[in-house]
């Protein structure tokens, strides 16, 4: 801005100093006036030097407006490429980022699948590992010695875990004699009592009696 | 004059258009590119004790098509296009085919070929085939499959609501802390299309997602106990069954099976009764693991003592029928502990007789019988009591002897906790905490314990309890010695009860309900175990199950072996 300005302002202040310090008042020579005349020639002198160095100094300006602009749209064009690369790569983390979590959940399922405890028996299964309820344990006494406890016995895969103790288990064995309170004889009723005034007749802890009917008291609407 | 007229009509439209219609006009505007988006809350998980997940849900697309207009696109050439999309999408996700090709092979606007397929095969599919559009879904999963399914329930996708819905079991009871709350996006969308012109964001609310579900469950005891309690029920060729197992110190419940079960991720297959949780919806006639409530108040109430002896005959006449023990015996002399180890019918109602029916049916109802124990679980039965205004004299000759009332295996299991817990009885519960989206843990609010007996009436009925297991010869042998784990003393009561008749009212001749309850282990109880079987065809006794159930226990908690001696209770004095 401030160029154009100066060009503007100097033409019209040299010219009328020229035509002033050139057009000399011939009336009086004295010493005031020949200084001042000195004065204007000297500034005269001083103005047309400044306006030889002119051209010069408008020409490094222009160029470094032109090197800006060059500079700008140089900055403009990679600024864009950049942007647009950009664009590209935040495309690429986006899917990358959508793969993963697909991945992550997809992982996060195939472990909770596997350490569920229906998939880890299936396995132990597959290794060959059968579950056994009666363990024999060795308990570290106080005075230092090891004791005993159950009966070690053989793992068998059998298809029912409950199977049938092996007939080295003494400890089992009479387990398998009839229990003293079976309902070895039954006490027969004879006739069941009104439906108004039922009794069971008994409730035998483990071994019921097969005959013996009874009525509920009020019992068909409760037990639904 | 005529332009005058034209500019005066134009005028007036444009008056019309701009004050009068304005709101109309822009409200139809608005309409018709304002898109409401629904934004899916992520349902909570489920998950066991230790944070191991049992239901979750995963991210999952739904294939559809429209095969009007792949065939009015195709033209002549729709059926090819449809057999290589149909054979594509089979080789892409598995699935079959033929029930593709069928599937598009119709003049449908819509059809869903695959409800849930993965997020990327969905888009390789939709890259492959143009014609076919994703939908977003919400994938539930049940790891374990079968394992605690009669708990956990199961949840599935609602078209109408575009989320997961429970539909049985927790998935279903606690709907609304699992759900979370969908939030939505008001955007402006092109004309015809889906496409959300950018920056037009109107209005947004953020999805709530669901909370979290923790259950006091140990999946691998679940496990455990579901596998032996089928397998057991196979064994005695019994309809049915269900075995509860509780933390005796807290009431948590550390395991709940039922024989009949499903498989969450094939409900398709489910019959509508193995969808059911029989343990807390079906109640059933305890038969004499009922006799500790006679024992409780007599030892409670001063009327007897453990060694306290008395004269027991093989019979006794209660209103107008007699009541006979399980075998025949001569009047005998038995002590209270031998008339619960022995479970002598004739006995605990000379017991029961002792005590009074006011104070009997006080223990009921401390025992919390007869009324929900609010484990938090849907379709919770109470059981029923007979108020004690209703009793007929013929009642406090049943109810003693476990007839006449009916209670499930969680209320059973509830009555055995406060021995082994002192006396002090605490509702069982199977939902532990709450866990937010936020990560914040809010432990569910635990009931009150109750005192039903002293800690000394407790210890002392432990000890009775033991005494079912024990193994003396004749007459000083327990009915629950199967029960009975080496190494370990097990306190427990075997019952069994007549069945109800339906169709008469009156009790089947051979038809029972098999029951055991135990505390393990007796001198410092952990855990208590209650079971129940419908009606088994070759075995009158769950004692073997317990056994089973207990030495599981013992391994997995590493609980240490008693290297006392038990010390042989009398139980019938000669």
């Amino acid at each position: 801005m401030s160029g154009p300005t100066v060009e503007r302002t100097r033409p019209s202040r040299v010219p009328s100093g020229q035509r002033r310090a050139i057009v000399p008042g011939p009336r009086t020579e004295s010493a005031a006036v020949g200084r001042a005349y000195a004065r204007r020639a000297s500034r005269n002198r001083r103005l047309a030097d400044d306006q030889r160095a002119g051209p010069p100094g408008r020409t490094r300006f222009v160029l470094v407006v032109m090197l800006l602009l060059a500079a700008g749209l140089v900055a403009s064009l990679w600024l864009s490429t950049t942007a647009a690369a950009d664009s590209y790569r935040l495309d690429e983390a986006a899917h990358a980022t959508r793969d993963l979590s697909e991945r992550s959940e997809s992982l996060r399922t195939e472990i909770a699948g596997m350490r569920s405890a229906l998939a880890l028996a299936q396995a132990a299964r597959d290794m060959g590992m059968v579950p056994m309820s009666d363990v024999a344990r060795l308990v570290a006494m106080p005075d230092g010695s090891v004791r005993l406890v159950g009966t070690p016995k053989a793992a068998f895969a059998a298809p029912a875990p409950v199977a049938a103790p092996p007939p080295d288990a003494p400890a089992s064995l009479p387990v398998a004699a009839p229990p003293p309170d079976a309902p070895a004889q039954l006490s027969p009723v004879a006739a069941p009592a009104s439906p108004d005034a039922p009794l069971a007749q008994g409730t035998p802890g483990e071994a019921p009696p097969a005959q013996s009917p009874a009525l509920p008291e009020q019992l068909a609407a409760g037990a639904g | 004059m005529i332009l005058v007229s034209m500019l005066v009509v134009a005028g007036l439209k444009l008056v019309t258009v701009q004050a009068v219609q304005a709101g109309q006009l822009s409200a139809e505007a608005a309409k018709q590119r304002m898109t409401r988006l629904p934004l899916p809350a992520e349902r909570g998980s489920v998950l066991d004790r230790a944070g191991i997940p049992m239901a979750f849900s995963v991210a999952a697309k739904a294939l559809v098509a429209d095969p009007f207009l792949i065939s009015r696109d195709q033209g002549p050439g729709a059926l090819a296009r449809k057999t290589e999309i149909a054979l594509g999408v089979a080789q892409l996700t598995g699935l079959d085919a033929r029930q593709l090709f069928d599937d598009l092979n119709t003049d449908k606007h819509y059809v869903v070929l695959a409800p849930l397929v993965e997020p990327a095969v969905a888009r390789a599919v939709r890259e492959r085939f143009p014609e076919i559009a994703e939908e977003t879904r919400e994938s539930r999963q049940y790891p374990g499959g079968p394992l605690a399914a009669n708990i956990i329930g199961t949840a599935s996708w609602d078209l109408d609501q575009h989320r997961l819905r429970g539909l049985v079991g927790l998935e279903a009871y606690r709907e609304d802390t699992l759900a979370g709350i969908p939030g939505f996006r008001v955007v402006d969308t092109a004309e015809g299309g889906d496409t959300v012109i950018p920056g037009s964001t109107r209005a947004e609310r953020a999805p709530v997602p669901g909370s979290d579900l923790q259950l006091t469950l140990d999946s691998d005891l679940q496990y455990a106990v579901q596998r032996q309690l089928s397998d057991y029920v196979a064994e005695q060729g019994a309809k049915g069954g269900s075995a509860v197992v509780l933390d005796s110190a807290t009431g948590e419940v550390r395991a709940l099976a039922n024989s009949t079960t499903f498989d969450p991720r094939d409900i398709v297959a489910a019959t509508q009764q193995s969808l059911g949780n029989p343990a807390v919806s079906t109640p059933f006639e305890p038969g004499s693991v009922n006799k500790i409530v006679t024992m409780a108040a007599a030892l409670e109430y001063g009327v007897s003592t453990p060694m306290a002896s008395r004269e027991v005959p093989d019979s006794l006449k209660v209103a107008d029928r007699i009541i006979h023990d399980a075998w025949n015996h001569p009047t005998e002399r038995f002590t209270l502990t031998g008339i619960l180890a022995r479970s002598s019918n004739v006995g605990t109602l000379l017991t029961a007789d002792d005590v009074g029916p006011d104070r009997f049916a006080d223990m009921l109802a401390r025992m919390g019988l007869g009324v929900r124990t609010g484990v938090g679980l849907p379709g919770e039965s109470a059981g029923r009591v007979p108020a004690r205004a209703e009793w007929s004299g013929s009642t406090f000759g049943n109810l003693p002897i476990g007839q006449g009332l009916s209670m499930t295996v969680l209320q059973l299991a509830g009555m055995y906790q406060s021995v082994a817990n002192d006396g002090l009885r605490i509702s069982p519960r199977i939902v532990s905490a709450v866990i937010g989206p936020d990560g914040v843990r809010h432990a569910e609010e635990r009931p009150d314990p109750v005192r039903v007996v002293s800690p000394q009436t407790a210890r002392q009925l432990r000890e009775m309890l033991t005494a079912v297991t024990q193994r003396g010869h004749g007459d000083q042998r327990g009915t629950g010695t199967e029960a009975a784990v080496e190494g370990y003393r097990v306190a427990g009561k075997t019952g069994t009860a007549q069945q109800v008749n339906p169709a008469c009212g009156c009790y089947y001749e051979s038809r029972y309900w098999i029951t055991f309850a135990g505390i393990f282990p007796a001198e410092q109880p952990r855990y208590v175990v209650a079971i129940v079987l419908d009606a088994p065809t070759r075995g009158q006794n769950a004692s073997s199950l317990f056994h089973e159930i207990a030495s599981t226990i013992a391994q997995r908690e590493r609980i240490p072996v008693s290297t006392e001696p038990t010390p042989p209770v009398p139980l019938v004095l000669h």
